[in-house]
């Protein structure tokens, strides 16, 4: 069900980012599959999770692209909404209205943390797509 | 093509790209090779603020344009219109004409009106809401208070407000209305409600698009970027510490 409402909130932001049509869906399905890995990999820690369900939904945008001839970021960037470490970011936030500058530091580094675990599933699954599509684009010419 | 029509039409292009927030890796090869495809050599830099291309041609003339940009969205569909045109360009060769008037196909595509906006804004809201945890009264309460932010962010975008303020004032509504809501419904869980609208607001996708310029190489992007994202989040910060503390002093007697 979880799943379901992650693919919902990517087609949310699929329409501010003005997708339209088959393509609205398939990036909406993007935040979907991502969600599904996230959950998967709930025994790995926050970072591990996040970084898993990026590169899941990096290979998914990869494949879809690839295969529609449209650019990555049009299934990618909807997709990745979800993970946006939204709770943690509050957290920092109260607790720096608190006063509590220790536990400020430590959710604000942890939200930081999978911010990059994101961002490095993208590239680490982008660079091996690209890897693997040359091979495959270069055997016939040769 | 005579260079300077191809440098007309390759800033152009690239121009748009950038302020429909491709990523500068996209916009800096795609001018590379709608040039090469005419014969051309291009050297462009681009960084979100800024477009220089200079193009080359055979005999050794060459034709500089820098373009400023000031702000730029994200609208993916122009992203994916533009990447078709320069797919097709660098297959076909076609003439300026149809190159122009393709282009101006392009700049006129649709966008989605502010009612179907505030809508995704609602619908986005409401299912964040949902996936962190909350009941069917946090998804409604998300609802409510996600339409309103948004409607907040397009009211500031259109009286061209700016960004700054307009980020304060999204943090401190997505604040208020989940109290005002909390007020309605006793029992709301007021800290789901306030989390699942701040991810309207939140600019976690510039903090990972920037970490991704960052370690693809593209250094001035990448910290341009992040500095960006800092101040976003900063603002809403602002936005929301300022409203919790008054609400709660305002509601201080009543909770």
């Amino acid at each position: 069900m979880e799943v379901f409402y992650a693919a919902l909130a990517s087609l949310g932001f699929g329409v501010f980012f003005n997708l339209r049509g088959r393509k609205l869906f398939a990036a909406a399905a993007g935040g979907g599959i991502g969600w599904l890995f996230y959950t998967l990999a709930g025994a790995q820690g926050p970072m591990m999770q996040n970084f898993i369900a990026s590169l899941s939904i990096t290979a998914y945008a990869e494949i879809m692209a690839r295969t529609q001839r449209a650019p990555v970021p049009v299934y990618l960037t909807p997709a990745l909404i979800p993970l946006v470490p939204g709770g943690p970011i509050y957290q920092a936030m109260l607790h720096a209205l608190n006063g509590e500058t220790d536990l400020f530091l430590s959710t604000g580094l942890l939200a930081m943390s999978v911010t990059g675990a994101i961002a490095l599933g993208v590239v680490a699954a982008s660079s091996a797509m690209r890897l693997i599509f040359l091979r495959h684009l270069a055997r016939p010419s040769r | 093509m005579d260079i300077k029509r191809l440098s007309d039409i390759t800033t152009e292009i690239g121009f748009q790209l950038l302020t429909s927030g491709a990523e500068i890796h996209r916009v800096e090869d795609t001018i590379c090779r709608i040039a090469g495809a005419y014969g051309a050599r291009a050297d462009v830099f681009a960084i979100p603020a800024s477009l220089v291309v200079t193009i080359g041609d055979r005999e050794g003339h060459t034709f500089t344009q820098t373009r400023r940009v000031y702000h730029s969205d994200s609208n993916l569909a122009r992203v994916d219109a533009l990447n078709a045109l320069a797919r097709h360009i660098c297959g076909q060769c076609p003439e300026e004409e149809e190159i122009l008037a393709e282009l101006g196909k392009v700049r006129n595509l649709s966008c989605y009106s502010l009612r179907q906006q505030l809508a995704a804004a609602a619908l986005g809201a409401g299912a964040f809401a949902l996936l962190f945890g909350g009941g069917i009264p946090e998804a409604a309460a998300a609802l409510v208070v996600g339409i309103a932010v948004r409607f907040v962010a397009t009211v500031m975008e259109r009286t061209d407000g700016g960004s700054t303020l307009s980020n304060i004032l999204g943090g401190a509504a997505c604040v208020l209305g989940a109290g005002l809501c909390s007020l309605v419904w006793r029992g709301l869980d007021r800290d789901t409600v306030i989390i699942s609208v701040l991810m309207l607001l939140v600019p976690g996708l510039l903090m990972t698009n920037s970490m991704r310029d960052l370690i693809a190489g593209d250094l001035v992007t990448g910290v341009m970027k992040s500095a960006e994202a800092l101040l976003v989040a900063t603002c809403v910060a602002i936005g929301v510490m300022c409203s919790l503390a008054v609400w709660r002093w305002l509601t201080m007697g009543v909770m």
